[in-house]
């Protein structure tokens, strides 16, 4: 009995195993095969992302503990789809914070027991919840095209909405891709950065609507943002920093103003029904380690939440990341708690912004 | 769940068209079974999570019945104006598959075998790549420093945007959905005995004549059965208009992803999806009023 039903949930899981771990064994020909201690399933966005984890934390915790780990790609829909569902294919969740916050109001995540971590020292973290880590951050930051502006270029999102001064096609954020560029229209509008939250979405709106016939495309995914700075068919605009030094290292003429960026931090957790838990803790603790950190997060233009890894990482890649002190004190960061009350709101807003 | 919309709607059309044979000659009882597998499987991958939308479209936040995922809807002049949009481009995307669809039909159907083959497979050919890399590939050739601009700018003439707006947008979705248009129209057209225009031109009509009064008539199950179905995938669109279109070319398939992916709000999602797809019934509907649906569904006059 008890046989059968190791054997069924076996079958089941190596067909969706198979195909990941395949991949993942054609990504990274280092793939260090699990000897004995069992798997961890982590939901990622894939790509260049997963690559990087697979050879900054998965390859060596799987050296160190025998567990294997294998990357699920899922969106955040399909995440949660997953989750009433009552899926047991996933263990530890990744996501931006509106995402895992959404999770755990709906009671999906597992409380954590930080005073077990054997890698990672709580107080390193950026933000330790009842339930979920604050892993890694990037920013949202005012990009623009080196060869467009060689002499002056805009500062401030002030500068971004003056087209007399700094003429030239721009794009900013749609609500489909993390959040429209609500922030960033306020403080066009000259709200002190202190007084930013609560956002007034009416003012926001009504800035934004003064910019529109000057925004060639509001880009509602990462790739098409970067597409469309890559290949100047906007010189200016709000991308995600760690986008910006991809294309950058593609020898794209682009700079990141650092001033007034707005950084948005990713959070990891366990699910509640997660069908390997103690593994999961493991890899969760080892993730958030300095050293796994440092190994992982910079190769993709994000930052360590653990502020530890600094330590760990050369001066000239530390000046890129938005935590970086001299970057971050020109910045600020987003009110996630905000957005997961106000979304819903701000979507309806949007489309009419968008049709009106 | 837009793409969902897509995949109904193909689904919807080849259970129509695996009902052909009866019309013709009634099938064996004894054969009846062969169908098992294809309906097992259109209800357990098709009937079902459609049931489960349907349910889900009055369910709230606790799991209760209600119908405010409808009031919600209806009660906000944005999605009504996003669901007329929704219309409208399908509408133009069906009109102009047409108009490009038909000529090129025509050709194929009256054409020696050499051309046809060649001709096949050129329209045959973008089935075989994903709609992203031709969609990815459109950009390229339309962006603003793109090809057309490029030798436009060398040219001496001005720069003109041909993405990120309705142009854009229209031929993109012209583009994936000519395959569908021509296909339905050839295997219509094939039908056709051209005794039929031969002996018209032999009675004294001009070629034009005998095109419009005998041709064009009997091709009309084609025209009827093409345009419907590039309407209704045109309808539950979702990738092209997300690249290609403009800001303003907001359809229900990219606000019912904006709410599952995003809002995680499953329950509107689904009470717009089922209005995309009574949409898409009603118009299946009138069609099969207005045309006859036996008309409708065979291919051969």
């Amino acid at each position: 009995m008890t046989d059968k039903a190791h054997r069924n949930s076996y079958s089941r899981r190596s067909i969706l195993g198979g195909l990941t771990a395949g991949a993942a064994v054609i990504a990274a020909p280092h793939v260090v095969r699990a000897q004995s201690g069992g798997r961890v399933l982590v939901r990622t966005s894939g790509g260049s992302y997963q690559d990087a984890l697979q050879a900054g934390t998965w390859n060596s915790f799987t050296q160190k503990t025998g567990i294997e780990v294998v990357g699920v790609a899922a969106n955040t829909g399909k995440l949660l789809a997953m989750v009433e569902a009552g899926s047991r294919e996933l263990d530890i969740v990744e996501g931006n914070a509106v995402a895992i916050l959404t999770l755990q109001a709906k009671g999906a995540l597992q409380p954590l027991d930080v005073s077990r971590f054997e890698y990672t020292d709580p107080k390193d973290i950026g933000t330790v919840g009842p339930d979920f880590l604050s892993y890694a951050s990037f920013a949202e930051a005012l990009v623009y095209n080196t060869q467009a502006f060689p002499n002056e270029h805009p500062k401030d999102w002030k500068d971004f909405w003056d087209v007399s001064r700094f003429p030239g096609k721009r794009m900013l954020q749609d609500a489909k891709a993390i959040a429209p560029n609500l922030e960033f229209a306020l403080l066009a509008d000259g709200v002190p950065v202190d007084k930013l939250y609560p956002l007034d979405i009416d003012r926001a709106f009504a800035k934004l609507k003064q910019i529109k016939p000057h925004i060639v495309k509001f880009f509602d995914s990462g790739a098409l943002g970067a597409s469309l700075l890559a290949e100047k068919t906007a010189v200016l605009g709000s991308l995600w920093t760690n986008r910006v030094e991809t294309l950058r290292k593609g020898g794209a003429p682009l700079a990141i103003e650092w001033n007034q960026a707005m950084r948005l931090t990713e959070y990891t957790a366990v699910l509640k029904n997660a069908p390997n838990r103690d593994a999961a803790m493991r890899l969760l603790d080892y993730s958030s380690s300095p050293e796994a950190q440092a190994r992982t997060l910079p190769q993709i233009g994000l930052s360590p939440e653990n502020k530890r890894a600094f330590e760990f990482i050369a001066k000239d890649v530390a000046e890129t990341l938005p935590t970086f002190p001299a970057i971050a004190s020109k910045g600020f960061e987003q009110d996630a708690g905000w957005w997961l009350k106000n979304r819903a709101q701000v979507a309806t807003r949007w489309e009419e912004f968008l049709l009106g | 769940m837009a793409l969902d919309v897509d995949g109904q709607a193909t689904v919807r059309v080849s259970e129509a068209a695996a009902e052909r044979p009866p019309v013709r000659k009634a099938l064996p009882g004894g054969q009846l079974w062969l169908l098992l597998p294809a309906l097992a499987f259109l209800a357990i991958f098709f009937a079902y999570p459609l049931f489960d939308v349907v349910l889900r479209s009055f369910r709230d936040g606790q799991g209760g019945f209600t119908v405010q995922n409808y009031e919600a809807f209806f009660s906000r002049a944005i999605y009504i104006r996003v669901l007329l949009l929704t219309i409208e481009i399908a509408f133009l995307t069906t009109v102009f598959s047409l108009i490009v669809g038909y000529p090129l039909a025509y050709v194929l159907a009256n054409s020696g075998p050499t051309v046809r083959s060649f001709m096949m497979l050129c329209v045959m050919l973008p089935f075989m790549t994903s709609i992203l890399v031709r969609t990815y590939g459109w950009m390229v050739i339309l962006r603003p420093n793109g090809v057309i601009n490029t030798v436009f700018a060398g040219l001496g003439l001005g720069e003109i945007q041909l993405i990120y707006n309705r142009s854009g947008l229209m031929i993109g979705m012209v583009y994936t959905m000519l395959p569908y248009m021509v296909l339905t129209l050839y295997s219509v057209m094939r039908g056709i005995d051209g005794r039929f225009v031969a002996v018209a031109q032999s009675l004294g009509a001009g070629r034009w004549s005998a095109f419009w009064r005998i041709y064009f008539p009997l091709s009309m199950p084609g025209v009827a059965g093409g345009s419907l179905l590039v309407f209704i995938l045109a309808a539950g669109f979702y990738i092209t208009p997300r690249l290609m279109g403009g800001d303003r070319d907001q359809m229900l398939a990219s606000i019912i992803a904006y709410q599952v992916d995003v809002l995680l709000n499953f329950n509107f999602a689904s009470a717009i999806a089922v209005i995309l797809l009574v949409i898409t019934l009603a118009c299946f509907g009138l069609y099969a009023r207005v045309v006859g649906l036996k008309q409708l569904l065979s291919s051969k006059v």
